[in-house]
């Protein structure tokens, strides 16, 4: 599968050919670009919303708007940045519509799901597989106005100035925010231990 | 030795420090083992966050050729779209087939004329108040229209910020309570038919009517609001009476104000407050009595009792004949002041004919401005105005270019999309003035109905101006720049302006630019009221970025 991958990835050279074609409405060209991104987008969507189910459904919608919205992007700006901003903004959306049906039992443990999908790499060796599934977990019950900034560091890579831009707030409050969330995550992390270890005792 | 804090430290393994504050903190972190053990914590942490945050295996469905996201576009605008024109359309044939069950078929053709105005709203709505069996299908349609669009502005209202639709909904409960009950006691009477409320009756409160004829010969304790053909007050109201009637006529007392909206409002008795009327012939007949001023529109006026203070009119023809104690200030074509007027104050009149003072006619002063008509085509000074109109529209273009530049840019792009927003103009260009109205006629409404007034006639006069700049865009094709968008708006205004003396099309387009530049901008506003990601603003941060 990573072969594939690999060849789904794109130049940038072929990645701006491949809008300008998909902006005049070339099917082909579109397939392109979601085949070059979907992976990402599924990111995206998985860590911000926490559920493979959902991630899936939001992925095929954030294209639905990206084949939609295409005519208006101009090559002046980053594709990524704004390929992305439409992704966060469209989990932003789900975020708020779903907050009013909390979910109330599920089923399956979303962290768990996907994480035993995980490709063994050197960050693995480091930080095993369980801690993951449970920073996940965490990550998932934190508000969500600290997980998506957090998502768009550590996933998509984004710098400050990015996701300034892309949440509309300052670059001063996105450190901020940041900040924020490693801390409760670590905090989370440490009452966690600390209850594996009572427990223990 | 000074340490830096926590957030410094985040920031600072982010690698997102300014590079000079980073060197400082990486000399403090060569000295300090107490700094650099609390780094290390914070890198597990980034660790973890990095390797829970990676790649994930996406699903073999999405794997496949993207032909899911094969979109409908902008179904839900779509449908939106199909709400608004379906309910606008369905109010229009209820109000057609009503009236042509209606005695005056042609009327509703003349929707400039105060009746025809009168009739294009209100007869649906009076209509809904009577009971009229017969014709109770239409008021089932008109509900269904009603329904229709509650639902497409529900749409609207379900997609946006919490405290804005707080606002909304509770706006929408102080219209309904404004326009319902004012002093929360309204009874609520329909008729089919005409209703009288016997002399020897008395309303303890407020009073609410739909009925085709209204008779009062008892008295209201409270305010009467009433729907009808016809209206006659014989007894007292001693509250307001508030009526939307074609004939309105006051025997009796009506104890605070009028206000009406009629064909014809005859006052033969006493009004203790201010009269304010909407209609074609207003008439005071020299029996009766006006405590306070007088506002009159109408066509026709003749003024025969005695108004213990101003008269101020908008009306083509005003016959004077009776005392007026204060001032008095008219604006139209013809103005008789008979033998029997007894006016102590000033007579202002504005108008085209030179007024007619018959001998024996007791005024104050009379100043007397005449209106010079020729054609306005002729008169150098409509270029004048059209050329300021213009100018003063390019200005605003220019000042919103160079203020706002990217919300323009949205609001002239939204413009561009047509879809976009077009129903919502639509829906907003009809309904804004009609809850305006509605609330105006309202005491505790008559203020947000003005502001929602003024508010709209901006909005409009915005809307040509987003309209015409797009369409300048359209012909420089693109323009890059401040100065070239100002440029656009400069040549996209004077065609808008020039198509202005263009018969029949000129309004068509002064129409439509109107309705597409509001249904704009209110999407741009709308598009902010919507989600996004609202995080809350952050306390002063210490560390330097």
């Amino acid at each position: 599968m990573a072969k594939a991958e690999e060849q789904a990835m794109l130049s940038p050279a072929e990645r701006d050919e491949a809008i300008q074609k998909a902006q005049r409405g070339d099917a082909s060209a579109f397939a392109a670009l979601y085949r070059g991104y979907v992976r990402r987008i599924f990111g995206v969507c998985y860590h911000m919303l926490g559920s493979p189910a959902d991630a899936e459904d939001a992925t095929s919608e954030v294209f639905v708007k990206v084949r939609a919205g295409l005519a208006g992007y101009s090559l002046a700006q980053p594709f990524e940045g704004w390929l992305y901003r439409v992704a966060v903004n469209h989990c932003v959306d789900w975020l708020r519509r779903r907050k009013g049906e909390r979910m109330v039992f599920s089923d399956t443990d979303p962290a768990e799901a996907v994480a035993k999908d995980e490709s063994p790499g050197a960050l693995a060796e480091m930080v095993t597989e369980e801690e993951t599934t449970a920073v996940r977990r965490i990550l998932q019950e934190m508000p969500a106005r600290l997980r998506i900034p957090l998502v768009m560091r550590f996933y998509n890579e984004m710098s400050y100035d990015e996701i300034a831009r892309t949440l509309d707030m300052n670059r001063r409050t996105v450190g901020v925010m940041i900040f924020r969330g490693k801390r409760e995550l670590a905090r989370r992390l440490r009452a966690q231990a600390l209850q594996r270890r009572q427990a223990a005792t | 030795m000074t340490h830096y804090d926590d957030l410094t430290y985040s920031v600072y393994l982010d690698a997102e420090l300014e590079p000079g504050v980073a060197r400082e903190v990486r000399a403090h972190l060569a000295v300090c083992p107490a700094c650099r053990e609390k780094l290390r914590e914070l890198e597990k942490v980034h660790l973890r966050l990095a390797a829970a945050l990676g790649e994930v295996a996406l699903p073999a469905s999405l794997l496949a050729a993207p032909e899911r996201t094969e979109p409908v576009p902008g179904l839900r605008w779509v449908s939106v779209l199909a709400t608004g024109l379906a309910s606008a359309g369905l109010y229009l044939v209820v109000s057609f087939v009503s009236r042509l069950f209606s005695l005056e078929p042609l009327e509703w053709l003349n929707l400039a004329s105060m009746d025809g105005f009168f009739q294009f709203f209100f007869e649906p709505l009076r209509r809904f108040i009577e009971e009229d069996w017969m014709k109770r299908w239409i008021d089932w349609a008109g509900m269904g229209a009603l329904g229709l669009l509650l639902a497409s502005l529900f749409y609207y209202l379900r997609r946006i910020r919490l405290p804005a639709r707080m606002a909304l909904v509770s706006l929408a409960l102080l219209i309904m309570l404004g326009a319902a009950s004012p002093a929360g006691a309204v009874e609520l009477r329909r008729r089919h038919g005409s209703y009288t409320l016997p002399a020897n009756e008395v309303v303890h409160g407020d009073l609410l009517i739909g009925a085709r004829d209204i008779r009062i010969d008892g008295t209201i304790e409270g305010d009467l609001i009433s729907f009808s053909r016809s209206v006659t007050v014989n007894g007292t109201v001693k509250g307001d009476l508030i009526a939307f009637a074609r004939e309105i006529r006051v025997n009796g007392t009506v104890s605070d104000d009028l206000r009406g909206f009629a064909q014809n409002i005859t006052i033969e008795g006493n009004v203790g407050k201010h009269v304010t009327a909407f209609c074609q012939k207003l008439e005071i007949s020299d029996k009766s009595q006006v405590g306070s001023n007088v506002y009159g529109f109408a066509a026709e006026v003749r003024v025969n009792g005695h108004l213990l203070r101003d008269l101020v009119l908008y009306a083509e023809e005003t016959v004077l004949a009776g005392q007026v104690d204060g001032s008095v200030r008219i604006q139209g074509h013809r103005l008789n002041v008979a033998s029997s007027a007894r006016i102590p104050g000033k007579l202002f009149y504005r108008g085209y004919g030179k007024p007619v003072v018959d001998s024996g006619a007791q005024i104050g002063t009379l100043d007397f401005v005449q209106i010079v008509r020729k054609p306005r085509y002729t008169q150098p000074r409509f270029y004048l105005k059209q050329a300021i109109r213009y100018v003063g529209a390019l200005l605003l273009a220019a000042l919103l270019i160079w203020l706002v530049p990217r919300p323009l840019q949205r609001v002239v792009a939204n413009v561009g999309s047509l879809g976009r927003g077009a129903g919502l103009g639509l829906l907003l260009a009809v309904s804004i003035p009609v809850a305006a109205v509605i609330l105006m006629i309202t005491m505790v409404g008559l203020p947000i109905g003005l502001i929602m007034g003024g508010l709209y006639a901006v909005l409009l006069y915005a809307g040509h101006i987003f309209a015409g700049t797009w369409l300048g865009a359209k012909v420089l094709s693109r323009p890059e720049g401040n100065l070239a968008s100002v440029g656009a708006a400069a040549v996209g205004l004077l065609i808008y302006r020039l198509s202005k003396f263009i018969p029949y099309v000129g309004p068509l387009v002064t129409l439509v630019a109107a309705v597409v530049g509001l249904g704009a901008i209110c999407f741009e506003i709308y598009s902010h009221l919507r989600p996004r990601a609202a995080l809350p603003s952050a306390p002063a941060a210490t560390a330097s970025m």
